[in-house]
Order: C-alpha cells, then sequence, then structure tokens
C-alpha cells in the first residue's frame, strides 16, 4: 500500500484546465452556500450538479464511487444518531426518552447531504487538479513560498517515509518483534521501531537542509526592503478568458445565495 | 535588511510533518471494545513538540495531520490543520523551558484535551451534536496516547540520538 497522496485524475477536460484558483474560489463559495441553504431540496440540486460536472469532465465513476464509500459511515453514523438529538413535530417513534420525529430526520438528512456536497466539492478540485499546480495556486495567492515549498517536499517525502516505516517495522519482526496484547503494552512495543523511524527521518532531514543549501536555498534575499526576491517558476499560472468569465460566474452565485439568504432568511 | 530563509527548519517540518502523516495513515492499533483504532500521530505530534518546539510542531502537525484527512474524510481537514496545530503548540511552548513532571503532566491533559474539545466544537458544526458526542470516547483516547506514547519516545529517541539535544534551546 503506498500512501501517496495523490488524488488527480488526468484527462483534458474544461475543469481540469481551469486555473486552480478559479477552482478554489469555486470550492469556498460551493461550501459557504452548502451551509447558508439548508434545504434538502437546494442540498440534492447541488450533489447532482456536483455529480454531472465531474462525469462531464472525464472523471470515471468508480472515482466518485469511492468517495461515497469513504463518506458512508459518516452518512449512517449522522442518520441513526442526530434525529435524537434534535426531534421536532410530531414523533414517529418514541421509546423512553427518545422521540424519533419528522423534523428530527430531515435535520440529519439535511447535516448528511451538507457532508456529502463539502466532501464533492473538494474532491472536485482535488481530482482535477494536480499538486504542483495546487501549490502554485496557493503561492500566487499570497502563501509565501517557503511554505509552498514546505508543502511540496512534505508531499514528496510522504512514500519515502514511509518506505523507512516499513522497512524498520520488517527488520525488527525478522527479529522475532511482534506487537500483541492490550493496548499499553502495543504502545510500549512499537517504542523500538519509531526510534529507529525516527532517527531516520530526522537523519534525512539533515541531508534534505544539505541538498536545500547546495541549490541556493539559504542565500540571504537581496530583494527591495524585507522582502525576499521573486523567484522564477518553470510553468506559471495565467487566467484565461474562460477563467474569468467561471470567476465571475462563480462570484455573481455567491452574490445570489447570499440576496437569497438575506431577503428570505433560509 | 536581508533575510535568510531558515532551511534547516523548513526540511525538519515536512519531513516531521510527512513523519505524523505516515503515522497517522499507516499504524492502527485496534481497540477491540470499541471496534475501533488508535493511531500513532498525535505521538509523533507529541514527540514534534517536545524535541523542536512549539513553531515545528505547530506547523508540522496541523499539516501531517490535514494531510492524512485528505485521504478520507475531506471535510475534516480545515478544522484538524487548526486542532492538531494547536495540539503542537500548546504542548510545545509548556514543554519548552522546562522539562518536569509537572510541565510533562500539564502538556499530555492540555493536548488531549484540546483534541476532544476541538473535534466535539468541530463535529458539532459539520456532522451535528449526535455524531459528535459519540466521538468523545475514541479522542479522549487518541488524545492521551499521544502523550502516552509521545513522551516515553521522545526520551527514548533522546537518549539512543544525542544529537537531537543539541537542537533544543531548553536550558533545564
Amino acid at each position: 500500500m503506498s500512501v501517496a497522496l495523490d488524488f488527480y485524475v488526468h484527462r483534458e477536460s474544461w475543469l481540469h484546465r481551469l486555473d486552480p484558483r478559479v477552482k478554489l474560489w469555486g470550492v469556498l463559495v460551493g461550501c459557504v452556500a452548502a451551509f447558508l441553504l439548508p434545504s434538502l431540496s437546494v442540498q440534492g440540486v447541488l450533489l447532482l450538479g456536483l455529480h454531472l460536472l465531474l462525469l462531464g469532465n472525464g472523471i470515471p465513476w468508480r472515482v466518485l464511487r469511492g468517495l461515497w464509500r469513504q463518506m458512508a459511515v459518516l452518512i449512517v453514523l449522522i442518520m441513526a444518531l442526530q434525529p435524537f438529538f434534535t426531534p421536532s413535530g410530531d414523533p414517529l417513534v418514541a421509546v423512553g426518552p427518545l422521540r424519533l420525529t419528522v423534523g428530527g430526520l430531515s435535520q440529519a438528512g439535511l447535516l448528511a447531504t451538507r457532508a456529502l456536497v463539502t466532501a464533492f466539492f473538494i474532491g472536485a478540485l482535488l481530482f482535477t487538479t494536480d499538486q504542483r499546480s495546487l501549490v502554485q495556486a496557493f503561492v500566487r495567492l499570497g502563501l509565501p513560498y517557503t511554505w509552498g515549498l514546505t508543502f511540496s517536499l512534505t508531499l514528496r517525502f510522504l512514500p519515502a517515509i514511509q518506505q523507512l516505516f516499513m522497512t524498520v517495522r520488517e527488520a525488527q519482526a525478522a527479529r522475532g518483534w511482534v506487537a500483541e496484547g492490550n493496548l499499553f503494552r502495543r504502545f510500549r512495543e512499537y517504542l523500538p521501531v519509531l526510534v529507529a523511524v525516527i532517527i531516520g527521518t530526522l537523519r534525512m532531514s539533515d541531508r534534505l537542509t544539505l541538498a536545500l543549501a547546495a541549490r541556493g536555498m539559504a542565500a540571504p534575499a537581496s530583494g527591495e526592503g524585507d522582502r525576499p526576491p521573486q523567484r522564477t517558476v518553470w510553468r506559471d499560472l495565467h487566467m484565461r478568458r474562460t477563467d474569468w468569465m467561471t470567476w465571475i460566474g462563480i462570484t455573481l452565485a455567491l452574490l445570489a445565495v447570499s440576496f437569497w439568504r438575506l431577503v428570505f432568511g433560509g | 535588511m536581508s533575510r535568510e530563509v531558515d532551511i534547516g527548519r523548513m526540511a525538519l517540518i515536512a519531513l516531521m510533518g510527512a513523519l505524523i502523516f505516515v503515522l497517522t495513515v499507516v499504524v492502527r492499533i485496534p481497540i477491540p471494545a470499541t471496534n475501533g483504532y488508535v493511531h500513532l500521530g498525535d505521538a509523533a505530534i507529541t514527540f514534534t513538540a517536545y524535541a523542536f518546539g512549539p513553531w515545528v510542531a505547530l506547523f508540522a502537525g496541523g499539516m501531517g495531520t490535514a494531510m492524512a484527512d485528505m485521504l478520507g474524510y475531506p471535510q475534516w481537514a480545515v478544522f484538524s490543520l487548526l486542532i492538531h496545530g494547536a495540539q503542537g503548540l500548546a504542548i510545545g511552548w509548556l514543554v519548552q523551558k522546562r522539562l518536569n513532571t509537572v510541565t510533562v503532566l500539564l502538556s499530555v491533559i492540555i493536548g488531549a484535551a484540546i483534541v476532544v474539545a476541538g473535534y466535539f466544537a468541530a463535529g458539532t458544526f459539520l456532522v451535528g451534536v449526535g455524531a459528535a458526542t459519540l466521538e468523545v470516547l475514541p479522542n479522549t483516547l487518541q488524545g492521551l496516547s499521544g502523550g502516552l506514547v509521545g513522551v516515553p519516545l521522545y526520551l527514548a529517541v533522546r537518549r539512543a540520538y544525542p544529537p537531537l539535544e543539541a537542537r533544543s534551546r531548553r536550558t533545564a
């Protein structure tokens, strides 16, 4: 099993080509809308729209099914518990102090669909944006490039650290190590593995520091005033006409949702 | 005035973030009583806070756990970023000057309390008070595992790898 954190599904679609900054704005507005419009039908339309958008842009059904499967436990949990915490209206079933009501059920349905809508909005961003563009989008939005680089390095080193952990665990297992017994025993038995993994990680960090220094990352900034110099990038982000049009569309949608909320009070 | 980029700290945050991610995602110790499991992400955050102070723990802890959430629970990622970032910051701040029984105990309790309270508040907002209440007990165990594994881990690494202490700015 590899834990490389990559959800990107490579396709040549409109959504894939859309500037990642516009997509980030879209996800933000979408999540805000999901919270501002507490209505089952609106959430349902949003969810259906997201499915059509993703399928129409080449994301295969099995990827969407994977996200559904991940959300399933949470949805069941919400539907099973939430109705009893927010009872309202006529009870359908009453057992002792617990009352299952229509109001409670619809409230739980709302929370469940909202969780799904949020997950699918974030999914839409991650399935159609590769990691480099996403980090670059954050940097272009004002994140210091050192932070962007740190984030990229973390992504880059995930498989390396996982490999290190697996190697140490297998080496210990080959020497008779086994983690069993109650929770506290297992905690204690993991210590020798963790100590070796951490020392390996610290050595890796020292080598990474040298590698970064060799590439001039530690060079003192000679930009204007206190600002570091502008770094050049290999592939820059550019807002095209379609990106601007989509950005305007998303912003108008946000205004419409806010207006709706103000006038009709949800 | 020129400003140097602290690449040593950058590399450390990146790699400790990756380690926290791996220990959150890969190690799952089952708890038969609750049918759930405990991961070692909190232990890695506690170790980071003890070894490298509040700032490295804030960034590495927040980033590592938020990224781990992206693997299955993306809507929690922002909350994990804040909660585990705050956990790392608080633990690191408590033990950065002195390491004694009182500061250690306080750091374990406050670290766990931040996790439990933070996830309860986030859960109430995201999935309702019902599902959030059900998570309180597993989160308590998870939060406490940070101190129960993280503190002995720090002491063991410090013994096995003396250069670690050279990075610490602790005086006593």
